[in-house]
């Protein structure tokens, strides 16, 4: 599915040379739930951006699925990203001026999917996370774990092949991120691909693998046997 | 502390260079905008109060009506200025001037046409206050054959010395002593001279006492503690007085009789200072002014300014929304609100100086380009009197003040936690102000789209309209005077040339008629004025107009001597069915004193042609047959130059010396209309200029949208939006703001230049296609604008917007 060979990510300004990733080498299966864990700075962020096709590498290989990425022009990666990446981020990154169905139509409305068929798909995501009573309510209406459901909704509307999060769990207290696990989880056994930045080991024990980073390097790789607490 | 702020300010204005440098640009050209149009209105006003108490010097208007015809005229007849002295309580003394151009001035070899000659009373320099640098004011216009010149043409003729010696003047040769230099006279006069000659020498006019003659300027200067209706009303007794005898003799009736039919004459005093601006009379010495445009003028001034210091303050606030952080830094760190207003304001103040004098620098340096536009002298001299740089001062504090407070009200009022934890999305809450801003400013410059293409077309439209005669490819050659007995030789001789098709001579050159009396039709005996001039048989043909009935004049009909050619309006105004079977009378000069009724056969009638201004219809008018006369029309073949050259060979060959004077039968039209034009002129740049600035303002507000909108674009972005779609989402806002501003536009812009084009009597109908065209030319400006911002917005990785959330 994902396939990254020796990626490095260089940040240049006037005077210094920043590298946030080093010579990353990473696949990641069909199907897999992944966990990338690392202290501040280690490069989680930059790592998730390059493969949710936000930014480019500086360097190295990237094969999402049959194409080889990672000089893609904006305009290709976003053809890519719309439709087969779905985004979770701490956040939640919705439209403040947008309603909880518009936000959620959002990336539907970036496929051309017809009117009939978008109502049918936002009101079918809407009513599995349990929030279309709020569908007409706007972000700052809702609380945090309600928001995080609307994002969740919003990335996995379009059916996306892989959900990409970003500690998905970080702005909400334990009772609304572990539901949001859960439903990480959910997804995952369904088919989709997740991967995951956490800080929280909690959380990371939901992925079947978690890779951990330091300094823009991969340092460990463990795949963990598929239990549950 | 203060270092502290202006180390901040300057460091914002450094990092911010490109926002910095457009919002002073924006502003300064917006104040040099304001600053012309100022000194532009000034000198309007300026006009004529040089004089000593100018508010008691008054002029003297004819206003009357006869047969049916208004007249409006400035002028008024040669005894009348001894009888406001003498007959009239409260008048202190009184002058007259007359006008006259074309004159030739020899001294030695030198000869050359000289215009702006004055003819004036001997008390000419103590009634008004010009200079004389030489010579006794009180005698220099007394004797007869005395002239004042002024150092120009002093210099020109006689070199250094130029008091006690002669010079010719005029077709008679006559020898004038010169008698004094006065200083050239102010540009802002609504009269100006090159030479003054004294009025003693031309006894035969000035000294007649005849009152139906009016071919002067009559002014006098009233006591101030008499009203102006208690002189108005006297005049009207003094002038029925004197005018009761003369009407009886020409015209054969009572003046009760006169004015029992609706008939009206008399004189209207009216303030010397309304003459440049007010003046409704006609036939004055030098074209006027008009209120009108120093209003419309002021109101483009102003809104210019406004619109600057609209897109100054909205400026200000898109730069100051990134500053948030900074008011909630400081306030942790123990500021007082207060302080940090102060802030603010200085530093906007600072930016208003900084743009003050760069704008005043533009004024300086675009002065004589603005000068060639306007056809004004304006100086920078008035941009650095006292008065005016207080204004500046108080201007710019004016504009900091305005364009500070948003952000030194509003950003300081927030509570310090929120401002740092990015909670303030400062601007939101005005978003409603700022569109209802942009669409005020380019409704305006909608509007001045609207007027400038219009005037445009209207301009275009008289330049190129048929007139009913071909203006194009004549030359006019004037005081053919000057050749003496050989005016048919001179003419014979250019028809030989190649080149040259037509040749005719005229007592009248268009545009205008020189002469316009009363005719009485034969049959019904009734006055009717109408406008008349005298020109050969060659006339039609030159001119080449068309006859609607009958034949033009011509050589093989001796009889036509005592036949006319009337215009398709004289038979209108006549009342004829048949006009070739009427006789017109018209009023010859018996030689003693008295008119002659002459009958004249109508042998002709012409199709209208303008010979006039375009602001009024074509009046009827008389043509009579005369064989040589002051002016010479020469219709040519091709090049002018060539033709130019042909005839300034031939004229040297018969005019023994005396200059020729020529000039374009097309350009004298185009004159009629030389001030529409230049306002024009001067209406396409200060249009450009609004519509620059308020570009400016569309510019910073999209920036400030795009930086307002920085998450909403990168989670769109992440959802798959293409740079297009963010683009036209970021521009559609202001494009539904721009369509609005036309439609408010489009009925005031209307209205405006329908009133304006009603004043032609020609004038083109309002095309809806200006509208859409002045429309969609602001949609695509606004839209250009604010698609680069868009564009720049929708370009930028979501990466750094989504980073840090």
């Amino acid at each position: 599915m994902i396939r990254l060979k020796n990626i490095e990510k260089v940040y240049t300004t006037e005077e210094v040379e920043t590298t946030a990733l080093n010579s990353i080498n990473l696949e990641i299966k069909d199907g897999e739930f992944v966990a990338i864990m690392g202290p501040s700075g280690c490069g989680k962020s930059t790592l998730l951006n390059i493969l949710g096709l936000l930014d480019n590498p500086s360097n190295g290989e990237y094969h999402f699925g049959e194409n080889e990425v990672a000089k893609y022009s904006e305009r290709q990666r976003a053809q890519l990203r719309k439709g087969s990446i779905g985004f979770v981020f701490q956040s939640f990154n919705l439209i403040d001026e947008l309603t909880v169905y518009e936000n959620v139509e959002l990336p539907l409305l970036y496929m051309k999917v017809p009117s009939d068929e978008r109502k049918k798909r936002v009101e079918e995501v809407l009513e599995r996370m349990n929030i279309m009573h709020r569908r007409n309510h706007f972000p700052q209406q809702l609380s945090g774990g309600q928001q995080q459901r609307v994002a969740i909704s919003r990335a996995i509307v379009a059916k996306p092949k892989v959900i990409l999060a970003d500690e998905p769990t970080g702005n909400l207290d334990s009772a609304n991120g572990e539901e949001v696990m859960k439903l990480l989880s959910q997804l995952n056994e369904e088919g989709t691909t997740v991967i995951m930045v956490t800080h929280s080991p909690y959380d990371a024990n939901y992925a079947h693998r978690i890779v951990n980073l330091f300094d823009g390097k991969v340092v460990t790789e463990n795949i963990k046997e598929q239990f549950h607490i | 502390m203060l270092k502290n702020y202006f180390k901040v300010a300057l460091r914002n204005i450094r990092k911010q260079s490109f926002y910095s440098s457009i919002n002073i640009f924006g502003l300064a050209i917006g104040v040099a905008s304001c600053l012309f149009i100022l000194l532009y209105i000034t000198d309007e006003l300026s006009y004529d109060r040089f004089h000593q108490d100018p508010e008691n010097i008054y002029r003297i208007g004819l206003h009357g009506r006869i047969a049916g015809q208004e007249i409006n005229t400035a002028s008024s007849c040669p005894p009348l200025a001894a009888a406001l002295v003498a007959e009239i309580p409260g008048v202190e003394s009184a002058t007259r001037l007359n006008r006259r151009d074309n004159m030739v001035f020899k001294f030695e070899e030198k000869a050359f046409t000289e215009d702006r000659i004055l003819f004036a009373d001997s008390n000419f320099f103590q009634f008004f206050s010009f200079q004389l640098l030489e010579g006794d004011p009180l005698t220099a216009l007394k004797e007869p054959n005395s002239v004042v010149l002024t150092p120009e043409l002093a210099k020109k003729y006689f070199g250094d010395e130029a008091m006690g010696k002669l010079l010719t003047i005029g077709n008679q040769n006559q020898s004038f002593k010169v008698t004094g230099i006065a200083a050239e006279p102010p540009h802002n006069s609504h009269f100006t001279f090159a030479a003054i000659i004294s009025t003693s020498s031309q006894k035969d006019y000035y000294n007649s006492p005849i009152w139906l003659n009016n071919g002067l300027y009559t002014y006098f200067r009233k006591n101030p503690s008499t009203s102006l209706e208690s002189i108005a009303a006297k005049l009207t007794d003094v002038t029925d007085q004197h005018i009761a005898p003369e009407i009886e003799q020409f015209l054969g009736a009572s003046v009760a009789k006169f004015r029992e039919s609706g008939n009206e004459y008399g004189y209207v005093p009216y303030p010397m200072l309304d003459t440049h601006l007010r003046s409704g009379w006609q036939d004055d010495m030098e074209p006027g002014g008009n209120m009108a445009y120093v209003y419309v003028f002021g109101a483009v001034g102003l809104f210019i300014l406004v619109i600057a210091c609209i897109n100054f303050m909205n400026l200000s606030t898109a730069r100051s929304a990134g500053r948030a952080k900074e008011v909630g830094l400081r306030k942790t760190l123990g500021s007082v609100r207060s302080q940090m207003v102060g802030q603010f304001l200085a530093e906007s103040t600072l930016y208003g100086l900084v743009a003050m004098v760069l704008a005043v620098a533009l004024t300086f340096v675009l002065l004589p380009q603005f000068n060639l536009l306007s056809g004004k002298e304006l100086s920078f001299a008035t941009l650095v009197s006292p008065s005016f740089l207080l204004g500046a001062l108080g201007l710019t504090l004016l504009i900091g003040l305005l364009a500070g407070s948003y952000p030194a009200f509003y950003l300081t009022a927030f509570n310090p936690v929120d401002v740092l934890k990015g909670k303030v999305r400062s601007g939101m809450k005005s978003k409603g102000i700022r569109s209802g801003l942009v669409v005020f400013q380019f409704a305006l410059s909608v509007i001045l789209i609207v007027c400038t293409i219009i005037s445009y077309q209207q301009i275009q439209y008289l330049q190129s309209r048929n007139i009913g005669l071909d203006k194009h490819n004549v030359l006019v050659l004037s005081n053919t005077g000057r050749l003496g007995n050989n005016r048919k030789a001179f003419k014979d001789g250019l028809l030989a040339q190649t080149g040259i098709t037509g040749v005719s001579y005229t007592n009248n050159v268009f545009p205008g008629v020189n002469n316009t009396t009363a005719f009485r039709s034969a049959t019904a005996r009734r006055d009717h004025v109408m406008g008349t001039y005298f020109a050969d048989v060659d006339h039609a043909e030159v001119m080449k107009f068309e006859l609607a009935q009958g034949r033009y004049f011509s050589k093989e009909f001796p009889s036509d001597s005592s036949a006319v050619v009337l215009n398709e309006a004289a038979v209108k105004e006549l009342g004829w069915e048949k006009p070739l079977e009427e006789k017109l009378i018209v009023f010859d000069d018996g030689g003693n004193g008295g008119p002659v009724e002459v009958p004249m056969q109508v042998i002709g009638v012409v199709k209208d042609f303008n010979f006039e201004s375009f602001k009024t219809q074509v009046r009827p008018m008389v043509l009579r047959l005369t064989d040589t006369d002051r002016n010479l029309l020469v219709r040519y073949d091709g090049d002018a130059s060539g033709a130019v050259a042909q005839v300034e060979k031939l004229w040297k060959q018969y005019a023994s010396g005396d200059p020729i004077e020529y000039s374009f039968l097309d350009q004298n039209f185009d004159a009629l209309f030389r001030e529409e034009q230049r306002l024009s002129r001067l209406f396409l740049i200060f249009t450009g200029l609004a519509i620059f600035i308020a570009c400016l303002g569309l510019f910073a507000l999209a920036s400030f949208t795009a930086e307002q909108r920085t998450k909403e674009i990168g989670i769109r972005k992440a959802m798959g939006a293409s740079v297009t779609g963010i683009t036209g989402l970021l521009s559609r806002e202001f494009t539904v703001l721009v369509m609005i501003s036309i439609l408010l536009a489009v009925f005031p812009a209307w209205y405006l230049m329908n009133r304006w084009l009603g004043q032609f009597a020609y004038r083109i109908d309002i095309n809806i296609m200006v509208f859409v065209l002045s429309g969609v030319a602001s949609l695509v400006i606004a839209w250009l604008t604010v698609a680069f911002q868009a564009f720049r917005a929708a370009m930028a990785k979501p990466v750094n917007s989504l980073r840090y959330e």
